[in-house]
């Protein structure tokens, strides 16, 4: 019988996407309260560069003005004049000048070519980024995303310990950026090693400042024998309200789920609350796995509307027992998070279990013992695929001696990350 | 009398002789380099044996009209004066467009219509060309007129001066001498206080390194105001081949949240993401390069423009003693190149 057993804990452990999709997901802003000068003369040297324009009609002085107008910020009809002017000039002007008019005019700067570079959702994709991001690296290896991205693409392939070598590269760069810190606590409980990645955030002089750090230093603790360190600080920052409502979702999410676990119900449900506001999609799960423990807890179903919530709607799909939509949702989170075993396992338990669909449960497991080789339960409804195939199929028993690489040794599976 | 323009002592210059033998020919838009800007006039002039070059007159009545005059006026003094000074020292330097001469003149009967003035060379056109294609230098040309601007900057720092707003529209172009440098105005000098020595940009921002953008003061003069320089100058090898400065081709490649009007912490914090944007820009300008000076221009860029300055310069340099933001290796670097360009060497 396939299995699923991805439900019975969860933390709101940071989700691990490209530093660009993460930013675009508004989890990148900054969370201090520094006011930074002003440009000076903006107007006068906008003007100047105007009169030089209105002077000499060419390319040159229209990119100087619209170089001006997009560095402050200022959507003047001058600067949008010369800009078209160097957009109907066609080939004659400069790539460079170019880009800057179109940009100003409103184009984005290659958002597409951008997703697909950023793309690791399988094998084929993995290895061309890991291609691209050495050539990268070799001539700059100064950027710490970029080794960030690498142990993301060899997690997503299961290598892990290029995986580790990478993110401690990254580490060793920038050890107090918020997105390196949150990237390595993923990749460490990913790989079993929750206390590894609980020292991290315990070591960086940012996380106390930072109330996504201290989210991830909360939610990591609920994996260690440790306990919280920051749940004080987290506590006063929320009721300060000194961040957005975004900035410390993750955080209320985490204390929610502490006072959950001891077993402050009214706490939690006020938390939880709270951290649904304005929520980020790991909030959005957070909560509707509290929601199942705890009947007391809702969740607003028009908050699995936002984008990139597929595990949220995976598992309300499978309380409305929508087994389809249970599948989909699986495979959107799946390319979300192409390291993870949960949305596989949880996959093709429904293919197999549910709806006979052994050739997609057989698919979904493959693609997850990439990434996991060692998780159980995707060996486990692997091995109930290829017995339900029948005959010509390799035999099931095989799935647990040479056809994948053999259990850890200390018989621990991946079955907790999320 | 209603009606009637009245002109400003700066304004009347026009067929007046001055000191040196130059006859003030005609009022003219502002030339490549004059600085200063709406309080000051440009005059075209030439000499006993010819040679043409023009007059930047400083407008003290414009001053007048100012909201408030006796600061505007203070600023302006301060301002010329300096300027006066530092290309006083800079004569020797071949590639800085230096003051032929300066001085005063009176203009009328009146003995208080005084006009200060300086005396520049004249150039045929700045640099800005470089954005039109059909109007671009060839390799050879651009990568001389890297050379040229290279040693400008080398010359300026030997005598511990900052340009601080190298620009393309200050990179001026003669017929024969080739490249110099323009508008000390905003320059910094070690010794010698500047008007502007506590502004937080000193030169125009819209080449200005980001860290200078995000509000970093760096307290290290060097640092400040080297590093400065040495990202203009990469920012300047981005321009001649792509037709825009680094800056706004950064920040274009940077999400709004990042930018410096949105950004609520430090330099520090924001660096990762600036270095992500720097290193797709640097990967889109290495695309439109040739191919057989791709490699060692962007390697340059890299050292130049790094978005840390501490990590700002020549590794070599840096990794000796002395100033890491020395231009003496880029100096020649940049001849090498230019010579077998100009040899018709594919392989600098």
């Amino acid at each position: 019988m396939s299995v699923f057993s991805g439900d019975k804990d969860r933390s709101v452990v940071p989700r691990w996407r490209s530093p660009r999709a993460t930013a675009a997901a508004g989890e990148l802003d900054s969370s201090g309260s520094y006011s930074r000068a002003q440009l000076p003369s903006v107007k006068e040297l906008l003007e100047k560069k105007q009169r030089d324009w209105e002077n000499e009609r060419t390319i040159g002085h229209a990119g100087d003005l619209v170089a001006g107008a997009l560095v402050a910020q200022q959507p003047i009809d001058a600067a949008k004049a010369a800009a078209t002017f160097i957009v109907d000039k066609g080939q004659r002007s400069a790539a460079g000048v170019r880009r800057l008019a179109m940009a100003f005019l409103g184009d984005r700067v290659r958002p597409e070519r951008d997703e697909e570079q950023d793309n690791v959702a399988d094998v084929s994709a993995a290895r061309s980024r890991i291609r691209r991001l050495k050539t990268r690296l070799q001539s700059a290896p100064r950027n710490p995303f970029s080794w960030t991205e690498l142990a993301r693409a060899h997690s997503t392939l299961g290598q892990a310990q290029k995986a580790e070598r990478a993110m401690e590269a990254a580490l060793a760069l920038n050890s107090t950026n918020r997105y390196v810190l949150r990237s390595a606590a993923r990749l460490w409980v990913h790989l079993d090693e929750p206390d590894r990645a609980h020292k991290i955030l315990l070591r960086s002089p940012a996380t106390a400042e930072d109330p996504w750090l201290i989210a991830a230093e909360l939610a990591v603790s609920n994996l260690v024998d440790t306990g919280p360190r920051h749940a004080r600080v987290g506590s006063r920052m929320l009721s300060s309200r000194s961040h957005g409502r975004l900035q410390t979702s993750e955080l209320a999410s985490a204390l929610a789920t502490l006072a959950l676990i001891s077993g402050s119900h009214r706490n939690s449900r006020r938390l939880f609350r709270q951290s649904l506001v304005t929520p980020t999609d790991n909030s959005v799960a957070q909560a509707g796995w509290a929601a199942r423990l705890d009947a007391s807890i809702t969740v607003d179903p028009s908050l699995l509307k936002l984008p990139l919530t597929y595990e949220a709607r995976a598992f309300e799909a499978r309380r409305k027992s929508d087994w389809q939509g249970v599948i989909d949702n699986c495979l959107e989170w799946a390319g979300d998070e192409s390291f993870s075993s949960r949305p596989r396992a949880l996959g093709s338990f429904v293919a197999a279990a549910i709806l006979y669909d052994f050739d997609l449960c057989e698919r979904l497991a493959r693609d997850g013992l990439v990434g996991n080789p060692f998780d159980r339960t995707l060996r486990n409804n692997l091995a109930v695929a290829l017995a339900n195939q029948g005959p010509g199929q390799i035999c099931p028993c095989r799935v647990f001696q040479d056809s994948a690489p053999p259990l850890r040794p200390d018989g621990r599976g991946h079955t907790f990350g999320n | 009398m209603v009606g009637a323009v009245v002109r400003t002592p700066a304004e009347q210059l026009a067929g007046l002789s001055l000191d040196g033998g130059w006859r003030v020919l005609e009022l003219i838009p502002r030339p490549p380099g004059a600085t200063g800007g709406y309080f000051s006039q440009s005059y075209l002039v030439k000499d006993d044996n010819g040679r043409q070059a023009f007059l930047k007159a400083l407008d003290y009545s414009k001053a007048l009209r100012d909201a408030d005059p006796a600061l505007r006026l203070k600023r302006m003094t301060e301002a010329f004066v300096f300027e006066r000074e530092l290309l006083r020292r800079c004569r020797s330097m071949s590639r800085i467009m230096t003051a032929i001469a300066d001085g005063s003149v009176t203009v009328g009967n009146r003995d208080t219509d005084v006009v200060q003035y300086i005396i520049f060379e004249l150039a045929d056109g700045d640099i800005r060309s470089q954005a039109d294609i059909a109007q671009r230098f060839d390799l050879a040309v651009s990568l001389r007129a890297l050379h040229q601007i290279a040693t400008g900057l080398f010359q300026l720092h030997r005598h511990r001066i900052a340009h601080q707003d190298l620009k393309p529209s200050n990179v001026l172009v003669f017929p024969r001498d080739g490249s110099k440098l323009s508008d000390l105005g905003r320059a910094c000098y070690g010794g010698l206080s500047a008007p502007h020595d506590d502004d937080q940009i000193p030169g125009d921002w819209s080449y200005a390194p980001p860290e200078l953008l995000y509000g970093q003061i760096d307290p290290d003069w060097n640092r400040r105001r080297m590093g400065c320089d040495a990202y203009h100058l990469g920012s300047m090898i981005v321009f001649l081949f792509s037709g825009a400065g680094l800056t706004p081709q950064l920040l274009i490649e940077l999400r709004d949240e990042h930018r410096m009007e949105n950004w609520r912490s430090d330099y520090a914090e924001v660096l990762p993401y600036v270095r992500d944007a720097f290193e797709r820009v640097v990967s889109e300008f290495w695309n439109g390069l040739p191919e057989h000076v791709r490699d060692r221009l962007v390697t340059i860029v890299r050292q130049l423009c790094e978005p840390d300055p501490t990590l700002r310069g020549h590794p070599r340099t840096r990794a000796g003693v002395g100033n890491q933001y020395s231009l003496e290796r880029y100096v020649s670097e940049f001849n090498i190149l230019a010579t077998k360009a100009e040899m018709g060497l594919k392989r600098p």
